[in-house]
């Protein structure tokens, strides 16, 4: 029994070791366990695509760096294919300008998946990349006034506006342009901007795992209408539309992850039980 | 005249950003035909914003000049801190920006892992973290671990295939968004109004000139 006493004194690098292997290992193998598809928060996402038109606009804004890629990235990469899908077309602001270009990547990546799946998604058309602007949060009130005007009327590439096409349509961020919006967000700023100066706007979140708590007062509340809510939530999407990526690939190396970090609070926990009886 | 004039001006901008939120009229006042106010006091934001940045890069530089110059402990990285932002900052601003491949190159190949690869640490750390940490002491730490096993386990597949979704209660995920929508939003939203008083006091005091820190020095 002494060794069950030690158990409260694993090597970390032991820790270490076997949470690498147990990423790593379902990334390599999949193991394909189920996954289910929440109803409060990935569904309301989805029907929002639904429920649009094709030719209606929709704004999207790239509010991540690299460090939460991992989770927001297949989220965006899934949402705009929908968008994508139902020709609903894309305009995109980043508040992060470390995820600005990241943002672009990510979407190029899939508008050229797309593009060779023979669904049209044609850049100045179909989407636009308004990407970061400085300025901070009043300039998300002054794109509302002219969004033209607030961008220096150019897109992240150098393109001008009056070259694009979508853009002719686009010129004042109001209602009556585009009243619904997303936010793939991984801090701050990110989804206070828009409940704080676009309250009546159907706002929509895509949050890193770690937010969501934060973010369901917000979700109960109506001030957002729907959450992407970490991997989960882009693997949830992924499924939805019948397209199984990367988000679906990594479910499994996250269970296998918190089935670790589980076993690893339990074996902890009796060696502590252990040498407390002991020493009682 | 040090002390009051920026006092007096964070009073009048304090008044008048709240104003343009207010009065939706002054939103949409134009100083001349197609000018509107707001954009005139947006654009000197953004001016500030680039101006703060340019503060930075000076600041920067003389920190870690001075960390050179005077070879202290880690020398070495403040130089390597320099180069990599100059010569990143001449790469995007001389050599084409995001037209040049070397500049992208940097951001796809360097800056996105780098940052990626931080972030991953945090499953290690987590999981030795929980392993020390999270022990049995008493009732609300045994409460804290069996909430914590229900969330990690709605949160992924191996709690639905253990306890599905379709099953009683909504199996893990079920109990999981519960405790997230009911006793977790109503602390988070607790949290937050007791947040917010705090920064409405904060922005009191400075537009109404009873919080000086921020002038810096030391003589009020």
């Amino acid at each position: 029994m002494e060794w069950l006493k030690r158990l409260d004194s694993i090597d970390p690098r032991w820790v270490y070791v076997i949470m690498a292997l147990s990423l790593v290992f379902p990334v390599l193998k999949p193991i394909g366990l189920a996954i289910s598809i929440n109803k409060e928060t990935t569904i309301p996402v989805y029907n929002w695509i639904e429920s649009l038109q094709p030719g209606d606009i929709v704004v999207g804004d790239v509010s991540f760096s690299g460090g939460s890629e991992g989770e927001l990235g297949p989220q965006l990469q899934a949402w705009f294919r929908h968008c994508m899908q139902r020709g609903v077309k894309v305009i995109m602001v980043a508040q992060w300008n470390t995820g600005e270009r990241l943002g672009y990547t990510l979407l190029e990546e899939t508008a050229e998946q797309l593009q060779e799946e023979g669904i049209p998604c044609e850049y100045g058309v179909d989407w636009v990349y308004a990407g970061y602007k400085p300025g901070g949060t009043t300039l998300w009130r002054q794109m509302q006034l002219d969004f033209w005007e607030a961008c220096a009327e150019t897109d992240m590439l150098g393109n001008s506006f009056s070259d694009l096409p979508l853009m002719q349509r686009f010129k004042k961020w109001d209602k009556a342009t585009a009243s619904d919006l997303i936010i793939f967000a991984a801090g701050d700023p990110g989804v206070g901007t828009y409940t704080t100066y676009f309250p009546d706007y159907n706002i929509y979140v895509g949050n890193v795992a770690v937010q969501v708590p934060g973010a369901m007062n917000t979700l109960r509340a109506g001030q957002i209408k729907g959450l992407l809510a970490g991997l989960p939530g882009a693997a949830e999407y992924e499924l939805l539309l019948d397209k199984a990526g990367k988000a679906v690939k990594l479910m499994d190396a996250q269970s296998m992850g918190h089935a670790w970090i589980m076993l690893l609070v339990i074996l902890g926990n009796i060696g502590f039980y252990l040498r407390a009886k002991e020493r009682d | 005249m040090k002390r009051e004039v920026p006092l007096a001006l964070t009073f009048l901008m304090t008044l008048l950003r709240f104003l343009f939120e207010m009065i939706n009229p002054l939103l949409n006042y134009e100083i001349s035909e197609g000018v509107m106010l707001f954009s005139r006091i947006s654009f000197s934001v953004t001016f500030m914003y680039c101006m703060g940045l340019f503060m930075g890069l000076i600041n920067l530089t003389r920190v870690h000049g001075n960390t050179i110059k005077r070879r202290r402990e880690h020398w070495i990285y403040s130089v390597w801190l320099l180069i990599v932002l100059y010569g990143y900052a001449i790469l995007g601003l001389f050599f084409g920006g995001l037209e040049s491949e070397a500049f992208n190159w940097i951001y796809d190949a360097v800056i996105v892992p780098l940052d990626s690869t931080m972030f991953s640490m945090l499953a290690f750390f987590i999981a030795s973290a929980a392993y020390r940490a999270f022990k049995i002491r008493n009732v609300e730490s045994l409460l804290m671990m069996v909430v914590a096993f229900i969330v990690m386990l709605g949160n992924v597949s191996l709690g639905n295939a253990i306890w599905g979704s379709e099953s009683w209660l909504g199996g893990f995920s079920g109990i999981k968004d519960w405790l997230l929508a009911i006793p977790n939003a109503a602390s988070q939203r607790a949290i937050g109004i007791g947040v917010f008083l705090g920064a409405y006091a904060a922005i009191l005091r400075v537009a109404l000139g009873l919080e000086k820190r921020y002038l810096g020095g030391t003589d009020w």
